[in-house]
C-alpha cells in the first residue's frame, strides 16, 4: 500500500506519542513503599499481576494508536493503492499525458536517446506502473494541439500502444495551447476524483518562457483561477501539473542547419512567369561553419536543382543567402521545397532543414480596377494599368475597370456558381468610397485579398477618408512637389517583387508631385521602395489574411508622371499584382494552427486523399463543400487530392524560433510556476505514476479507526477499573 | 455531625500517653458503665461476711465476727478466688504495622495493660510474657499492687521487632507454665497456621484456658491499596514485593480469609475464645470478653 501525506509538518505531532510512553515509564518508576507484616498472604503467583500489566500495556498502546491515528488523519493521508480504488466509489483519476510536440523534441544525436524517445520511454514506464482507476488521454502539444488519444482510456494496453504509435514531433511549439486544451478537457471530467496533467518536455525556453508563451500563460492563469474557484465551491477535483523533463542528458551545443522560410517573388504567378524563390541557411551553435553537401530544390517533389554552399564562410553563425529561379509553364499549384542535404551528425534537427512554399500558376489574374474618375476614358486613372495588365491576345479580359461611383459592393466578394473573385483590387486615385463599398473592401482584404492603392491628386485631397481606414499602410499628410521631379530609388528597393529593378535605374520615370505620408508607430507597415528624395514610394502592410500596397504616386499621367509610359511599368504592375494576389501569407500557407478549408465549388468529391507530414495518405469522405481539416499542427506539406484529379496543397512552415534549443533556466521555470495557480511537480526522481498512485484521501478512514479504538479503549478502561475495584 | 469517639477508641487512648493511665481509664470507664458489678464477690476490697449455711466448713467461720454479733459468718478466703493469668504479648516485627489507627503492638499494649489492671483489681494473679521469636520478658503471675507497675513498665519498654516464630514460643511456654490458669494471647498470629494450632493445642493440653485476641489492622483485613506499592516485610529485611495491589487484591483477600477461618475453626474446636480485634475498634470489647470468660470459669 502506498501512503503519503499532504501535510507533512503535522507529522511532527507524532513526537507527542512519546509523552504517554514516558509517563508510563516514569509511572513504573514511581511506587509507594509500605512496611507490611502480612506479606505471607500476598499471592505467590504473579500471573494475575502480569496479566494486569499486559492489559495496561495494551491500553497504553490503544491510546497511543488513537493519538497516532488522529495525527495521521490531520496530516491528510493520501493512498495510492489499487485496493483502495473501490473506496473512491468507482471514480477515476484522469490523467492527460501531454507530449511536447515541438519539432525540436526530435533532436537526434548519434548514440544518444532523443528527447522524444525519452518521453515515450518514460511515459510507457508510467503506464506500466499505473493502477486500476487511472484513465489516460494523450495530447500532442503544438500549435493546433492534437489529441492522439482523445477519450480517456483505462485500457493500459491501448494507451501503451497509442504512445508507441505517436508520430515524430513536427509541430511548432505552443505549450500554453496544449495546457489549455488539456485543462479544458479535464474540466469536463466532473466525475474524476483526481485530475492530473503530465507534460513530457525538453523544457526549451522558447516553448515555455518566450514572450508570447508568458502572455499566454497569464491569460491561462486568469481562466484557471476562475475554474479553481468554481471547483472549490463544487467540491470537484482540481488538476495538478507534473512536468517530466526529457532529453536532459543531451549536449548543450548541437550543430543544426536552419533554413529560413521561402520567399517567393510571386506566390501567384502567370504561366511562363519566372519566379524567384529565396531563403537563407543558418548554422546554429557552431564554432566554425561546416558546409552541408548542398541545398536541394524540389518542385512538386521533383529535383529541380541543387544549390551549392561555399566551404568557407567567415561569419560565425551567420547565414548564407539562397536563391533559385524557376519558370512555371503550366497553370496549377506547385510545391517548391528547399531541403538541406547534410551529414546527420552536423544537423541534429531535420524538421527545420527544409522549407516549402506554394506557387499558384494561373493563366489570367482577375484584377478589379476601381477608377477615381466618374467616367472611364483613356485619361482615366486606371487606363494605363488596365492596358499594362491586359493579355496580349485578349485585352482587358483579366483586368476590369469600374468607376468608384458605380462600384457595387458585391464586386469584391461575388457570390454565385460562376462568380470570380478578384485576386487583387486596385484603387486608382479613388477620392472616396461609400460605406457599403468600404465595408465590402475591408472584408475582402481581411479574407486574404490583395489591395493596391495608387494615390493621385484626387486621393491626396481626401486625407480624412484614407486616414480613417484600418488597412491603410500610412497616414496622408500632404502633397510633395519637386520642380525637377523625383525618381524611384530603384537600387534601394527591398521587396522580392521589385527584385529585378534593383539592378538598374529607372531613368525615364519621374514625378513632379507625390503624396507625402507618415507611417504610424508600431504598425506593421514597412517602406519597401523610396523616391530619390527619400520619401516613401511603396509601403506594404499586411492586414489580417490580406496584404495592402500603397503607392504614393499615381498610375496615370497626372502630376506629370512618366511612369505609365515607362517600359518598366507593365512589368512592375504585373509583379505587384501577382505578389498581392498571394495574400498575406501566400496561397496555402497555414500557420498558427489554421485549419485547411476547401471550398472550391462544384460537386463534392465524395472522397479525398489527404497526405500530411505525419501520414502517407488517408482517405476522407467529403459529402459537401466546404471541407475542413483541423489537424494541421505538423510542419510540412499537406496535399489533398480529389478523385476527379483536382489537387490542393498547403504548407505549415516551421517556426524558426522553435529551432532554438536553449533550455529553461531555474529562473525561467520560476516565472512559469509563478503564473500558473496549480500545484507544479517537477521532481523527476519520482517519475512513476505508481509512486504517486491513484490518489485517495484517507483521513476519514483514520478517523473511523480512531472511533473503533476509542470503543476498545473505553471497554478496556472499564475492565481495568472494575478489576481494581474488586 | 460525626459521632463522638468512645473513650475506648484506640486513637483517643493514645492521647493519654502512659499505659497506667490508659488502663485505668479503660477499666474504670468500663466498670462505671455497669449497673451492678457481677465481680463483686471476687474482690478482696469488697469482701464481706456471708451467712453460714450448713455444709460450709467450720474452719472458715469468722469467730471474731461471731464474738461481736453472735452470728455465724463465713469469711471468704482470698487465696481461693485468685486466678493465675498469663498475658502473652506478641512483639514480633509484624505487630509494628500501623495503618490509619494505632499500631497492632500499641493496641496490644492497651489491651494487655487494661486487662492486667482489671485482673489485678480483682485480685487475680497476672503475669506477662513479651516475646517475638523468643521470650524477651517473662513476669510470673502475682496479685500484688507492685505487679501492675511492673507489667506496665515492661509493656512500655517493649518495642516490636524480630521475626515471628510464635508456635515454638507458645510450645515452650506451655511447658513452662505449670499452674493451670488462663492464658491471654495478643498476637496477629502471622505464622504457619498449622504450627499455631499445634501450639494452642499444647496449651490446651496443659488445661489452660485460652483467650486469643487476634489483633489485625483494618488495612490487613480490607487491603484497600490501589497504587503500585512495594511491600517491605516488617520482619525480613530483604524481602520486597513490588506489586500492583489491584492485581493481587483478590488473591490476598482469599488467602487471608482462609487463614482466619482456619484459625477460628481450630480455636473453636479447642474451646479457645477467639476474638478478632481491629485496631480501629474500641478496646473495651476485650474486657467484656475476658469477664465473660471469667464468669464461665468454675469457681
Amino acid at each position: 500500500m502506498n501512503l503519503r501525506f499532504d501535510n507533512l509538518f503535522v507529522l511532527f505531532g507524532l513526537f507527542a506519542l512519546a509523552v504517554p510512553v514516558l509517563l508510563h515509564l516514569l509511572q513504573r518508576r514511581r511506587f509507594d513503599i509500605l512496611d507490611w507484616g502480612a506479606i505471607q498472604f500476598l499471592p505467590d503467583s504473579i500471573s494475575a499481576h502480569q496479566r494486569r500489566w499486559l492489559d495496561e500495556l495494551l491500553l497504553m498502546f490503544v491510546r497511543l494508536g488513537m493519538m497516532a491515528l488522529i495525527v495521521l488523519a490531520l496530516a491528510t493521508p493520501i493512498s495510492t493503492s489499487a485496493w483502495l480504488d473501490g473506496l473512491g466509489g468507482g471514480r477515476t483519476r484522469d490523467i492527460v499525458l501531454i507530449f511536447d510536440g515541438a519539432h525540436a523534441m526530435g533532436v537526434r544525436v548519434p548514440n544518444q536517446v532523443s528527447p522524444w524517445d525519452d518521453a515515450i520511454q518514460q511515459a510507457i514506464r508510467q503506464i506500466d506502473d499505473a493502477t486500476p482507476g487511472d484513465r489516460f488521454a494523450i495530447l500532442i502539444a503544438r500549435q493546433s494541439p492534437h489529441w492522439h488519444l482523445e477519450e480517456f482510456s483505462g485500457d493500459f494496453d491501448e494507451v501503451r500502444a497509442r504512445i508507441q504509435s505517436l508520430p515524430l514531433p513536427r509541430g511548432n511549439p505552443s505549450m500554453p495551447s496544449g495546457l489549455a486544451e488539456a485543462w479544458n478537457r479535464l474540466q469536463a471530467r466532473t466525475g474524476a476524483r483526481a485530475k492530473e496533467i503530465r507534460v513530457f518536455t525538453d523544457m526549451r525556453r522558447h516553448s515555455w518562457t518566450a514572450a508570447p508563451a508568458l502572455a499566454a500563460f497569464d491569460s491561462l492563469a486568469g481562466q484557471w483561477h476562475a475554474d479553481l474557484e468554481r471547483a472549490k465551491i463544487e467540491g470537484a477535483a482540481t488538476p495538478s501539473l507534473r512536468v517530466v523533463t526529457v532529453g536532459a542528458n543531451l549536449p548543450k551545443t548541437l550543430l543544426n542547419y536552419v533554413l529560413s522560410p521561402l520567399t517567393v517573388s510571386s506566390r501567384v504567378a502567370k504561366v511562363g512567369q519566372r519566379v524567384t524563390i529565396q531563403s537563407a541557411l543558418h548554422l546554429d551553435a557552431a564554432d566554425k561553419f561546416i558546409a552541408p553537401r548542398g541545398v536541394r530544390v524540389f518542385i512538386d517533389g521533383k529535383l529541380d536543382g541543387e544549390l551549392t554552399i561555399p566551404g568557407q564562410v567567415e561569419a560565425k553563425q551567420g547565414q548564407i543567402a539562397l536563391s533559385h529561379m524557376h519558370r512555371f509553364m503550366k497553370e496549377g499549384q506547385y510545391v517548391v521545397s528547399f531541403v538541406v542535404a547534410a551529414e546527420p551528425a552536423n544537423d541534429v534537427l531535420s524538421a527545420d532543414s527544409e522549407q516549402h512554399a506554394i506557387v499558384e500558376v494561373v493563366k489570367d489574374l482577375p484584377v478589379l480596377l476601381v477608377d477615381g474618375d466618374r467616367q472611364l476614358s483613356s485619361e482615366s486613372s486606371s487606363f494605363f494599368l488596365m492596358q499594362a495588365l491586359a493579355s496580349k491576345n485578349e485585352k482587358t479580359k483579366n483586368a476590369a475597370a469600374v468607376s468608384y461611383s458605380s462600384l457595387k459592393p458585391d464586386a469584391f466578394l461575388p457570390s454565385g456558381p460562376n462568380a470570380t473573385r478578384p485576386a487583387v483590387v486596385v484603387l486608382a486615385d479613388v477620392p472616396t468610397l461609400a460605406a457599403d463599398q468600404l465595408d465590402a473592401l475591408t472584408g475582402y482584404v481581411a479574407e486574404g485579398g490583395g489591395l493596391f492603392i495608387a494615390l493621385g491628386e484626387r486621393a491626396a485631397r481626401e486625407q480624412a477618408f484614407y486616414n480613417q481606414q484600418v488597412w491603410m499602410p500610412a497616414k496622408l499628410v500632404g502633397v510633395g512637389v519637386a520642380k525637377d521631379g523625383v525618381q524611384p530609388e530603384s537600387r534601394k528597393f527591398q521587396h522580392p517583387a521589385l527584385e529585378r529593378f534593383r539592378d538598374g535605374n529607372m531613368p525615364h520615370v519621374r514625378f513632379s508631385h507625390w503624396t507625402q505620408v507618415k507611417l504610424v508607430p508600431n504598425d506593421r507597415a514597412a517602406v519597401v521602395g523610396s523616391l530619390s528624395n527619400g520619401e516613401p514610394l511603396f509601403i506594404e502592410k499586411p492586414f489580417k489574411a490580406g496584404r495592402v500596397m500603397l503607392a504614393t504616386v499615381p498610375v496615370d499621367r497626372r502630376w506629370d508622371s512618366t511612369l505609365p509610359s515607362a517600359s518598366e511599368f507593365p512589368i512592375m504592375m504585373h509583379e505587384w499584382m501577382y505578389f498581392l494576389a498571394g495574400g498575406n501569407q501566400g496561397t496555402g500557407i497555414l500557420s498558427n494552427g489554421v485549419p485547411i478549408q476547401l471550398a472550391p465549388g462544384g460537386v463534392a468529391p465524395g472522397q479525398l486523399t489527404l497526405k500530411t507530414p505525419e501520414t502517407d495518405g488517408i482517405k476522407i469522405d467529403v459529402a459537401q463543400w466546404p471541407w475542413t481539416y483541423g489537424n494541421t499542427g505538423a510542419i510540412g506539406v499537406y496535399q489533398a487530392r480529389a478523385a476527379d484529379g483536382r489537387a490542393w496543397s498547403f504548407v505549415v512552415p516551421p517556426d524558426l524560433d522553435g529551432s532554438n534549443l536553449t533550455r529553461c533556466s531555474a529562473d525561467d521555470v520560476r516565472q512559469v510556476r509563478a503564473r500558473l495557480p496549480i500545484a507544479w511537480h517537477a521532481d523527476t526522481s519520482e517519475p512513476t505514476i505508481d509512486a504517486d498512485g491513484s490518489r485517495e484521501e484517507l483521513w476519514w478512514l483514520f478517523l473511523a479507526a480512531v472511533l473503533g479504538l476509542l470503543c476498545l479503549e473505553v471497554w478496556m478502561t472499564r475492565r481495568l477499573v472494575i478489576a481494581r475495584g474488586r | 455531625m460525626p459521632a463522638p469517639k468512645s473513650i475506648f477508641d484506640p486513637t483517643t487512648l493514645a492521647r493519654f500517653g502512659r499505659l497506667g493511665l490508659v488502663a485505668r481509664n479503660v477499666v474504670e470507664g468500663f466498670l462505671s458503665g455497669a449497673h451492678k458489678s457481677p465481680y463483686k464477690g471476687f474482690s478482696v476490697e469488697f469482701a464481706e461476711h456471708r451467712q453460714y449455711y450448713p455444709g460450709d466448713e467450720i474452719r472458715r467461720i469468722d469467730w471474731r465476727a461471731y464474738g461481736k454479733t453472735d452470728r455465724y459468718y463465713i469469711k471468704e478466703h482470698e487465696e481461693e478466688t485468685n486466678l493465675h493469668v498469663h498475658l502473652l504479648v506478641d512483639a514480633s516485627g509484624s505487630m509494628a504495622y500501623r495503618g490509619r489507627a494505632v499500631s497492632k503492638f500499641q493496641y496490644a499494649q492497651y489491651l494487655s495493660a487494661s486487662l492486667a489492671y482489671l485482673m489485678l483489681h480483682q485480685r487475680d494473679s497476672v503475669g506477662l510474657v513479651v516475646h517475638d521469636h523468643e521470650v524477651r520478658t517473662m513476669l510470673p503471675p502475682r496479685s500484688t499492687s507492685k505487679q501492675l507497675m511492673q507489667i506496665l513498665h515492661t509493656l512500655e519498654k517493649a518495642a516490636p521487632g524480630g521475626e515471628t516464630n510464635l508456635a515454638p514460643i507458645w510450645d515452650r511456654l506451655a511447658g513452662q507454665i505449670r499452674a493451670r490458669g488462663m492464658i491471654v494471647i495478643f498476637s496477629d498470629c502471622f505464622d504457619q497456621v498449622n504450627q499455631l494450632i499445634h501450639a494452642l493445642r499444647h496449651l490446651r493440653h496443659r488445661r489452660h484456658e485460652i483467650l486469643l485476641f487476634h489483633i489485625l489492622a483494618p488495612e490487613e483485613i480490607e487491603f484497600p491499596f490501589t497504587r503500585r506499592t512495594q511491600f517491605r516485610h516488617l520482619e525480613v529485611a530483604d524481602q520486597l514485593r513490588l506489586v500492583d495491589p489491584s492485581a493481587v487484591r483478590a488473591g490476598y483477600l482469599r488467602n487471608f480469609e482462609t487463614f482466619c477461618q482456619t484459625l477460628r475453626m481450630h480455636a473453636s474446636n479447642l474451646q479457645i475464645d477467639y476474638h478478632v480485634m481491629r485496631t480501629d475498634e474500641p478496646v473495651d470489647r476485650a474486657l467484656g470478653a475476658y469477664l465473660m470468660k471469667r464468669l464461665a470459669r468454675p469457681s
